[in-house]
């Protein structure tokens, strides 16, 4: 009963949007041609779901963010680990950082292109660019927030730099390096798919969007733009449980 | 052996220690008291080297080694380390019959796989207590060490320490706001003013050793409180 209870309010925002959708239709407030029914595009959806083409541009697309991620991970918890413990070398980098950060993303595309071409390359690259920086910037505030009583066991009983930094400050940055990882993965998604729109590519769900509104399938469009949040939750979801796993002592 | 001489710390222009000196001797047990912002917790900072920014001298013994443990006991352990964790550290060459003597007498041998989340206020405290004595710290730092213990658990730590204290003779400095616990743990009170903090006196405890909770009950006690308290 209780069991129940949970699912339905887990349930209940989801299908009151859906019911609210489908009232939008009927009362044709906008054209149907562009608003279809929305069963139509669930229906849409679940044939999608087993449409070997479009499974294979899912996979495509989760691949680039996957690799954006892991890139963006490698390259943003140690700089910004580094940067956390020496406050002064962050404040030197700030000025560039929060720069690099206000270039509207998308302006710096074709820059990437131009260097990497329009193949796999400049699309990860450019979601390395745009998420590396969170996770850079959110890891850098884990080490200037943590426990200062924890820097100071380390310092009393002699710990080495390589313990200091693998042992303490790294888990005690691990809550605000998740959040960056999170928000960090929201952003590579949204750059992939956005790298996957431009001329020249001819592969991923950016491009399956693309092509479905081009070719006028407005219920398949709908449909694809729905597997990119499932993809983006999905990404969430198992970010959200590693780091469940991870801090088990928060 | 540890030695003040001159003592000045500032943060900028704020004063915050002006002309400490003082001696421990070895195995003594000392307690500083004072009013909030009298400099105590900095001048266990300064003491322990986690500071080096003051002006006069602090000597200490060459083969110094200090363990620290913090007013919460939140701040004194690593919470993503098991209690075995927490005691190595780094150290993975640590004594085992030692570990497993220690860790028995503070009664946290089976707990030796558990997290800090999984232990009382308290245990966290005798954590950070035995971890100091398992790796033969020379001078033990508490800082308000019982303030955020209940009375119960407060009596279980200090007695422990005690215990720990009489088996091993470490030089012991602790910071204070309770007068019974400074009295009932040292042999000398060093009382500090307010800001900047300067030594207002000090107070010898001649109480006999190995002592009992059922002493602050004693006169001889209740003498060395009046003692301290005109002082404060």
């Amino acid at each position: 009963m209780k069991e129940t209870f949970r699912l339905s309010k887990y349930f209940a925002v989801p299908a009151g949007i859906f019911a609210l959708a489908v009232i939008i239709y009927y009362l044709g407030i906008f054209n149907k041609l562009l608003f279809p029914n929305p069963a139509i595009i669930l229906k849409e959806f679940v044939l999608l779901l087993t449409n070997k083409e479009i499974v294979s541009e899912f996979g495509l697309t989760f691949s680039r963010v996957l690799a954006t991620v892991l890139i963006s991970a490698l390259i943003g918890i140690p700089a910004g680990l580094v940067l956390g413990y020496n406050k002064s070398l962050y404040r030197s980098f700030e000025f560039v950082i929060d720069f690099c950060r206000s270039i509207p993303p998308i302006a710096l595309f074709p820059l990437f292109m131009l260097f990497l071409g329009i193949g796999d390359s400049s699309k990860i690259a450019y979601g390395v660019w745009v998420a590396s920086l969170v996770i850079l910037v959110n890891t850098s505030y884990g080490v200037f927030h943590l426990n200062k009583a924890y820097l100071k066991i380390a310092q009393v009983y002699n710990a080495t730099k390589l313990y200091l930094f693998s042992h303490i400050i790294f888990p005690a940055a691990l809550p605000n390096i998740f959040a960056g990882l999170r928000i960090g993965a929201s952003l590579s998604l949204m750059a992939i798919i956005v790298t996957e729109m431009f001329i020249g590519s001819s592969n991923g769900l950016g491009h399956a969007i693309l092509d479905a509104q081009l070719n006028y399938k407005i219920p398949q469009m709908y449909a694809i733009i729905l597997m990119t949040g499932l993809m983006g939750y999905l990404i969430n979801q198992v970010l959200m449980l590693i780091e469940k796993r991870t801090i088990h002592w928060i | 052996m540890l030695r003040v001489k001159n003592l000045v710390k500032k943060y900028s222009d704020l004063k915050v220690l002006d002309n400490i000196n003082f001696r421990i001797d070895d195995g003594e047990v000392v307690s500083i008291i004072g009013p909030n912002g009298s400099g105590k917790t900095t001048l266990l900072n300064l003491i322990s080297g986690l500071d080096k920014d003051f002006s006069g001298v602090i000597n200490h013994t060459t083969n110094a080694k200090f363990g620290f443990v913090f007013q919460n006991s939140d701040d004194s352990v690593l919470p993503w380390k098991t209690v075995i964790e927490n005691i190595h550290l780094h150290d993975k060459n640590l004594d085992k019959k030692r570990i497993s003597k220690i860790l028995r007498e503070t009664n946290l041998w089976k707990f030796r796989n558990k997290y800090p989340y999984q232990l009382s206020g308290g245990m966290k405290q005798l954590l950070a207590i035995s971890r100091a004595f398992i790796h033969e710290c020379n001078f033990i730092i508490l800082d308000e060490p019982f303030s955020s213990l209940d009375c119960q658990m407060a009596s279980l730590v200090r007695q422990k320490l005690m215990q720990l204290y009489e088996s091993e003779k470490p030089t012991v400095i602790i910071v204070s706001h309770n007068l019974d616990d400074a009295i009932l743990l040292s042999d000398r009170i060093v009382v500090l003013s307010n800001r900047p903090g300067k030594i207002k006196g000090v107070v010898n405890i001649g109480l006999q050793r190995p002592r009992m909770e059922s002493a602050v009950l004693s006169n001889e006690f209740l003498d060395y409180k009046r003692e301290v308290a005109k002082l404060i």
